[in-house]
């Protein structure tokens, strides 16, 4: 009898744990809506930043208020990834002003620019050197902080991902939608993101009247999200659109809905084909950009670079020595360096432990670390950038505040870290 | 004779040795049952076993037949008991105590209720909270619990714990009555062998967790001047006092 | 059934005469104050609606899961088992003509019936408040939806539930399995922060599964996966909990 009541009882354990092992399994498996959505997002940006030779995107966001169009705003960029070059046609239609269409082309090259309302006259860079990333996009999935992001998000919407819906068709591909009414959308989703709308539109005078936009102060709330997306056979996203009302009222209570509209294509994809406009014929204005591998720096920088070494002596400021920097040489990874300080003879005294240092700045990878060696051999870090006709340079064990705030003795020297070139005239 | 408790081969070790060890007994329709014995002879161990609170390692407990092992709510239908300490919950009334009980019987009504509150002397206390109570009126809110539904059998753990010299003599008046009038057979361990002797009709010696011996209060007393004497006798033939 | 019916109406009583109710109902009280002042507060300073009357018990449901429910769970949970084996009280029922797996049962059923109380409670409450507050039309459609959101909520809570009974019979202080109890609880949800593809296997990350039952299309599929794990818990821990309590002596 005991031994039955055991058995029994280890039984229906058993049968739990299979239960939860088992759909437990199967739903750590099982991808969500949500997942294979936001799968083909991924492999989307991955495969249109890596992947294809060419390819043709078409974006465009609207802002209705009441239905009547605000904004409208249409891109349409071509690449052609295998020979670096791409063009973006772009239309504005801003509500009480002129529709206007923007046309750039691009290619390792040059640029070119053409507004539609400017006189139709084309506007031309043309570039030294070859820039090989002028055609290029980032796959922003593998940003550092990306994966970081995306778990947090995950996490705060939860069971939100149950909203997305998925269809199979036969062939493989997929139709995802998703809708969200007022009801269903979470109190502090629906508050954050009323709030960010409201701050970063309605609370801001300047910039959106040109176009209309209602300043929305009372009863801010998201009405509805929705969205649908069509993935082809690879994964890939053929078409999304998505949708987001705000509703609110002004002021003197005249209700409004914004209805925001979001449309994304890609198509043509490995058959874009860019051509290089021929401008013979049209008003050009042509300017030559002057590149060098490493942008400005130059061997223009080599010399000696200095600043005074300055204190405040009775109500005075008195200089009392300079700070040298010399540039001895500059390839393309590093550029290389000497510090020293030189004081006045009367002044001989605070110079009694200054240091020579030789210099060494990241420009590559870290750009603008100042590897920073002394006589005997430490090394310290601190910063040197290489500006427009001067240097700003940085060295920690050097400015006397880093030990606390010292403004007013008066004995101190005054740190500064810009330099400037010295010329031999 | 009808055989309302039948202990066979009882046995529960605990781990430090003690415990009880194949306890056979049996007692009859009728019987007020003396379990006498020291304090940690395992008179609660075996009363504990006896009314479900512990798992016996081996042997079995019938009460009118039935294992409280395999049929615990048959077998405790007719039985009331106070185990070790009289427990009530405190932040109930006596009434109200009394009240839960009686959802687990047929036919307990409210009269009844009042009747034990009053055979046990607490009536008057019926509606207050029980935990400003002392322990002899808790210890007689047991026994009016141990009785509400009309047992027949009844299981009585120490029953005099608590009470003062009045209560003894109450609760022993009590027993007696309830023994003649409503034939209820009574299961009662104490270590206090003189109030043994005046209460029960048959008495088992329990020491160092075995049944040392069982007669009828009649008997022991024709051969010994007390059962003090018995007592003392029995237990020198196992071992020393 | 007879014995179990009593068990079970006793069980009830005891939890109701112990106060904790009150305690409940003030608790529940105050995360509908708070959030009405949190939606009042929003719209007044902001100009923001975070929730309309439908929204606002929903609003009150997804404060309530996370903070006072589980907590009040674990407090009766905790009181209906390590409590009475404490006090000794155990045993009065357990002398009684009940078999364990009988009162084990009521117990537990006692549990669900207070969470299930707490939950309507809240929901009339919140709908009442909602109500008053923020007038925006309450469609029938919209009830009906409140209604299940917080009927569903019991069935994540007691799997929770039935872990906690499963440690006041495994442990002896009540203090201990309360606190066991919240680290659990936290530690449950650190780690389906951690782990998102593992979430609902902390069973705390299912509170929320009545956001499932509010989906236009119900997602059949993944409903009946968080059921039946949920299930699986509650079979488990059944079992487990209740293979301590029968082999317990007292």
């Amino acid at each position: 009898m005991k031994k039955k009541k055991n058995l029994t009882m280890l039984l229906s354990f058993c049968i739990g744990a299979a239960l939860f092992m088992s759909t437990a399994f199967a739903d750590v498996v099982s991808k969500t809506g949500y997942d294979q959505l936001k799968d083909a997002i991924k492999k989307t940006v991955a495969s249109v930043s890596e992947e294809y030779d060419s390819f043709t995107m078409e974006m465009a966001l609207s802002i209705k208020d009441n239905d009547k169009v605000l904004v409208a705003n249409s891109e349409i960029a071509r690449y052609d990834m295998a020979n670096s070059r791409m063009e973006n046609i772009t239309t504005s239609e801003l509500a009480g002003s002129e529709k206007e269409s923007f046309y750039s082309y691009r290619d390792n090259w040059c640029s070119m620019y053409y507004n539609s309302n400017d006189a139709d006259t084309y506007y031309v860079n043309e570039y030294e050197s070859e820039d090989k990333d002028a055609v290029t996009l980032n796959n922003f999935f593998e940003d550092e902080d990306a994966e970081y992001i995306e778990k947090i998000f995950d996490a705060l919407i939860g069971n939100l991902k149950e909203y997305v819906i998925v269809g199979e068709n036969p062939e493989g591909s997929k139709e995802f939608s998703g809708r969200l009414s007022d009801g269903q959308i979470p109190a502090l989703v629906n508050a954050v993101t009323a709030y960010a709308a409201k701050q970063s539109v309605f609370d801001r005078t300047v910039g959106y009247n040109e176009f209309d936009m209602p300043s929305l102060k009372n009863d801010v709330f998201v009405k509805e999200i929705s969205g649908r997306a069509n993935v082809n056979a690879d994964g890939i996203i053929e078409n999304l659109f998505g949708e987001f009302i705000l509703a609110g009222s002004e002021k003197d209570g005249t209700k409004h809905e914004l209805k925001v509209e979001l449309v994304f294509k890609v198509y043509n994809i490995n058959s874009t084909a860019v051509v290089k406009p021929d401008l013979t014929g049209k008003k050009v204005e042509k300017s030559i950009v002057h590149t060098t591998p490493y942008g400005y720096v130059s061997e223009k920088y080599l010399g000696k670079w200095k600043n005074d070494i300055i204190i405040e002596e009775n109500d005075r400021f008195v200089k009392i020595g300079e700070r040298v920097i010399e540039i001895t040489g500059i390839n393309d990874d590093y550029v290389y360096g000497t510090y020293t300080e030189i004081y006045k003879e009367e002044y001989a005294h605070y110079g009694s432990d200054s240091k020579k240092y030789s210099l060494k700045v990241d420009m590559y990878d870290n750009k603008g670390e100042l590897e920073v060696t002394d006589d005997l051999g430490n090394v310290i870090v601190g910063y040197m950038y290489l500006d427009m006709g001067r240097i700003e340079c940085y060295i920690p064990s050097e400015n006397p505040a880093e030990d606390g705030i010292v403004f007013n003795s008066s004995d101190d020297i005054i740190y500064n870290s810009s330099f400037y070139k010295v010329f031999e005239e | 004779m009808e055989t309302v408790l039948e202990i066979s081969g009882l046995t529960k070790l605990y781990k430090n040795g003690r415990g009880i060890f194949d306890i056979n007994l049996n007692i009859y329709k009728g019987d007020v049952f003396g379990f006498l014995g020291p304090n940690g002879a395992g008179k609660t161990t075996a009363m504990k076993i006896m009314t479900g609170l512990m798992l016996p390692d081996s042997g079995d407990v019938k009460i009118f037949g039935h294992s409280v092992l395999t049929e615990f709510e048959k077998a405790m239908n007719k039985v009331g008991c106070i185990i070790e300490t009289a427990e009530s919950y405190p932040y109930l009334s006596p009434y109200e105590n009394l009240k839960l009980f009686a959802r687990f019987y047929d036919d307990i009504d409210n009269s009844r209720i009042d009747e034990v509150l009053e055979l046990t002397g607490i009536l008057k206390f019926k509606n207050e909270k029980v935990k400003n109570f002392s322990l002899g009126m808790k210890q007689r809110l047991g026994i009016a619990a141990a009785i509400l539904s009309k047992p027949e059998l009844i299981i009585l753990d120490e029953p005099l714990n608590g009470l003062d010299v009045e209560g003894m003599i109450e609760m022993r008046k009590l027993i007696k009555m309830l023994a003649e009038n409503e034939r209820t057979t009574f299961f009662i361990s104490s270590h206090l062998i003189h109030d043994v002797e005046l209460t029960c009709n048959r008495i088992g010696i329990l020491y160092n967790g075995k049944v040392v011996n069982v007669d009828t209060t009649e008997n022991i007393l024709k051969n010994f001047a007390s059962l003090e004497n018995y007592f003392v006798s029995e237990v020198g033939k196992n071992g020393n006092v | 059934m007879g014995t179990f019916k009593a068990a079970f109406i006793n069980e009830v009583e005891k939890i109701y005469r112990k106060k904790k109710v009150v305690v409940a109902a003030i608790l529940s009280l105050l995360a509908i104050v708070m959030g009405q002042l949190l939606v009042t507060g929003v719209n007044k300073g902001f100009g923001l609606i975070t929730a309309s009357s439908t929204q606002f018990p929903i609003l009150v449901l997804s404060l309530l899961v996370n903070t006072i429910l589980p907590l009040f769970t674990a407090l009766v949970a905790i009181d209906v088992f390590s409590g009475e084996f404490s006090h000794n009280t155990m045993k009065i029922t357990l002398t009684r003509p009940v078999s364990r797996v009988k009162l084990y049962t009521a117990k537990i059923s006692a549990i669900a019936f207070f969470v299930l109380a707490n939950l309507l409670m809240v929901m009339l409450l919140s709908l009442a408040v909602g109500f008053i507050f923020n007038s925006v039309s309450l469609s029938v459609f919209g009830i009906l939806r409140i209604v299940l959101s917080y009927i569903v909520t019991l069935i994540p809570v007691m799997s929770f539930a039935l872990i906690i009974v499963f440690l006041s019979n495994v442990l002896k202080s009540g203090t201990t399995v309360f606190f066991l109890s919240i680290i659990l609880f936290i530690a449950f949800n650190a780690l389906s922060l951690v782990f998102p593809r593992y979430a609902n296997i902390f069973i705390t990350s299912m509170f929320d599964w009545y956001i499932l039952w509010n989906v236009d299309t119900i997602p059949l599929g993944k409903l009946i996966r968080e059921f039946f794990i949920m299930a699986g818990y509650v079979i488990m821990f059944y079992t487990a909990g209740y293979y301590m309590f029968d082999k317990k002596d007292l």
